[in-house]
């Protein structure tokens, strides 16, 4: 597809706001998600000013957001100093659902991050989710799973048993 | 299910989408800035280059990531020049018709290099910590590098072998040391040529080292554009009768190189290539075909002068690369299909000019063959291909790993740092992937490593070179089976981690190695208790530096690879040693391999 003004503007009006939201909760950051997200928009209409195909907006801009909020030691500055303030806040509040889940994504490790917030925020089902990181869909679910018995054991949720072999 | 049901309702509380009002208006301001960016880039070169500093070098493009050539063929002569990745810059050969090309430097801070006469060895400047360069030697495969100059809060560079092969001519830069230098070739009795009020840089030897040509800048605030330009001069080899050449108060004309004829110099002026002889008369553009907006420079002659090497932008975008014309200009043939960057090509040519391409090309010829790419079975060729083999996802049975980039879509084999990297594993001995993971992103670098097996369960784990130069940076692969399937899994840190060794809770394990008799990086494998497996992995600076009485700083952390598929850190320490003059290094040195894998390939 051309990304231009038009492709450009329904995007903003369709999938932006809920791709910042989404970016946010894995980098724990507004600010560094909307840096991520309206660089990756920017870097879609570069290239696709170039000649460049981009199938899917939503899926390239989605890809490259993520990878953007996780690559740089800036960013990852931006993520301490937010975990930190996150943390601060928190004591005085009352330990409502907003902290609660959000604390507990923050402490999972990045990839797990990444693969619930597709999964349940964005709601991409597993192939997608792993198309958007790279991985393939065998990793998604092993990932998924690890990241659900983490999150259940921090909210207090009861998680059922699911056979799980490593190797390697 | 109970967590998805809560983890979709709370997230959804949780997200808060955002308001795209104004987003629009900001990704147009965001992109005029950067296109402002990038031609304040391209000006600030022109300065860079007009001073002969590689300090304040601006890269604009990424350079060759590809893997080593054979060095055997063409060592002793080609064409060398420096290339740049982020913002750092290191040496490469490469002959003249685009073949073996090689790199030599690994240290991200070497550029500015220049051929003795004999081809035996090569001189070149090396940025190191001081922020300031200074003057070194090596072999044309790199190695045996040896330091001619060392002068703290000076820079060197712009060397040149007199034409005997005795002395080199310099330029040096510092406050009250700007100017043209001469010293023997090693490095003793440095003499200054130049008077200290002129701003002179980038000399070259005439071919009977009777005279030097080099460029001056009248006033300090002269830039190629601005008032009082750069002046091509000469003088004698002992710094007698300095007089201009060309200037006209306005150009900025640098970078001269003198014809081994000695009838002719070559030299930038502002985005050109021109000629001039050295009585000043003769003067011509020998690049007005392609634009006033594009750079042609840096430009230097071939052993028998019948061709000349210099850098374009004509065909990248905010990039260079290299070809060569004939002296009057014509002839213009690609030397590399892939672009470099900005600063600082300054290629130097040893060798005559054979095997160039006939004066007449076909317009229809490929200025470069396609590189064919390999089928792995991921659905796309690929390229830049290394590989493993062990014991991954199964105990007794081997497979192998494949790390590689895919395939430009016009054909080629793109540079590592900006394409599709991939993992794939082989099991069945067919050389086609059932399993892969990708893209990974690489610097430099993008390679099989190493495949220890990390938590002793008899098979092996994978570490994949991400980033090279001088330090390696690894990161760390696991294979899990899951539902009868094979996936190939970053390894996180698990908290806390230890961000003092750069294990990052939450972050995939990496590791560096390599470094310098300053900094070094190391790994060791080691037996737990019962029988478990943990890696040292050791950071060390030697303080104070290139002291008699200097000791190591280290800081050691013990990693174990756990049954959650983290990477845990359970012991960490800092502790010194002496650095001694034991061979075999200190007493954290890495390994021969690792956890009985080898390293490479």
């Amino acid at each position: 597809m051309r990304v231009d003004e038009i492709a450009l503007r329904e995007f903003l009006h369709t999938a932006y706001p809920r791709l910042v939201a989404a970016v946010a909760l894995v980098c724990g950051s507004r600010p560094a998600a909307e840096d991520a997200v309206q660089e990756a928009l920017l870097r879609a209409w570069e290239r696709s000013e170039k000649g460049e195909e981009i199938e899917s907006l939503n899926a390239w801009v989605t890809t490259v957001s993520l990878n953007l909020a996780r690559s740089g030691l800036r960013r990852l500055r931006t993520e301490r100093r937010a975990r930190g303030r996150l943390q601060a806040s928190a004591v005085g509040e009352t330990g409502g659902d907003r902290v609660d889940v959000e604390r507990a994504l923050l402490a999972l490790p990045r990839r797990q991050r990444e693969a619930v917030v597709l999964r349940y925020y964005v709601q991409l089902d597993t192939r997608e989710v792993g198309r958007a990181l790279g991985i393939n869909e065998g990793t998604v679910k092993s990932t998924l799973s690890r990241a659900r018995a983490a999150l259940a054991d921090r909210l207090g949720v009861q998680e059922p048993e699911e056979a799980n072999h490593r190797g390697g | 299910m109970a967590v998805d049901e809560r983890l979709r309702r709370e997230l959804e509380q949780a997200g808060r989408p955002a308001d795209p009002s104004g987003v629009y208006e900001d990704l147009i301001r965001r992109r005029e800035r950067r296109r402002l960016a990038r031609r304040i880039k391209a000006g600030a070169l022109a300065v860079a280059v007009a001073v002969g500093c590689i300090a304040g070098i601006v890269v604009l493009s990424r350079v060759f990531a590809r893997a080593p050539v054979e060095p055997a063929a063409g060592a002793g002569q080609g064409i060398v020049f420096g290339d740049g990745t982020g913002e750092e810059t290191d040496l490469f050969v490469v002959q003249a018709d685009g073949s073996g090309l090689r790199r030599l430097t690994h240290d991200g801070g070497s550029g500015a290099a220049s051929w003795s006469p004999d081809g035996s060895k090569i001189v070149f400047a090396r940025y190191e910590q001081t922020q300031t360069s200074d003057l070194f030697v090596m072999n044309p495969l790199g190695s045996e590098v040896t330091r001619l100059t060392e002068t703290p809060g000076i820079s060197e560079a712009e060397a040149r072998w007199s034409p005997d092969g005795s002395k080199i001519a310099f330029e040096a830069s510092g406050i009250g040391q700007d100017g043209v230098y001469v010293m023997d070739a090693n490095g003793s009795n440095v003499v200054r040529l130049t008077a200290p009020e002129m701003d002179s840089s980038s000399p070259d030897w005439s071919p009977d080292g009777s005279q030097l040509v080099f460029d001056v800048t009248p006033t300090p605030t002269a830039t190629e554009e601005g008032p009082g330009g750069i002046e091509i001069w000469i003088m004698d080899a002992d710094g007698g009768d300095p007089h201009p050449i060309v200037g006209d108060g306005a150009s900025g004309n640098y970078e001269p190189r003198w014809s081994p004829g000695g009838d002719l110099i070559v030299f930038t002026r502002d985005r050109d290539v021109y000629i001039v002889r050295p009585d000043g008369t003769g003067l011509k553009n020998l690049t007005p075909q392609a634009g006033a907006d594009v750079y042609d420079r840096d430009a230097a002659w071939s052993s028998d002068g019948e061709r000349i090497v210099f850098a374009s932008g004509r065909t990248h975008d905010d990039a260079l690369s290299l070809f060569t014309m004939n002296p009057d200009g014509t002839d213009v043939q690609p030397v590399l299909d892939s672009a470099i960057g900005f600063c600082c090509p300054r290629p130097d040519w040893h060798g005559d000019a054979v095997g160039v391409p006939s004066p007449e090309p076909s317009p229809t010829e490929e200025p470069s063959p396609a590189v064919e790419g390999e089928d792995l079975g991921l659905g796309f060729p690929v390229c830049n291909v290394t590989s493993i083999e062990d014991e991954f996802a199964e105990p007794s049975v081997n497979s192998t790993a494949f790390v590689a980039t895919r395939m430009g879509d016009t054909g080629g084999c793109p540079q590592a740092d900006d394409a599709f990297n991939v993992i794939a594993l082989d099991m069945v001995g067919d050389r086609k992937a059932e399993t892969s993971f990708g893209p990974i992103e690489c610097t430099i670098e993008c390679r099989a490593f190493s495949s220890p097996d990390l938590d002793g369960d008899g098979t092996a784990e994978l570490l994949v070179v991400q980033s090279g130069g001088s330090v390696l940076g690894m990161r760390l692969y696991d294979f899990e089976s899951v539902d009868g399937d094979v996936a190939i899994v970053p390894v996180d840190v698990a908290p806390p981690g230890d961000p003092d060794a750069l294990l990052e809770p939450g972050e995939q394990a990496s590791f560096l190695l390599g470094g310098d008799a300053f900094e070094l990086y190391t790994l060791q494998c080691l037996s737990l208790d019962e029988g478990v497996v943990g890696l040292a992995f050791t950071l060390a600076e030697s303080l104070p530096h290139d002291a008699p009485d200097a000791e190591w700083h280290a800081h050691e952390v013990i990693v174990e690879l756990k049954d959650d598929g983290l990477l845990h850190v359970v012991n960490a320490r800092d502790f010194t040693e002496p650095v001694t003059d034991d061979p075999g290094g200190p007493s954290f040195r890495s390994d021969k391999t690792l956890c009985g894998a080898n390293l490479g390939p």
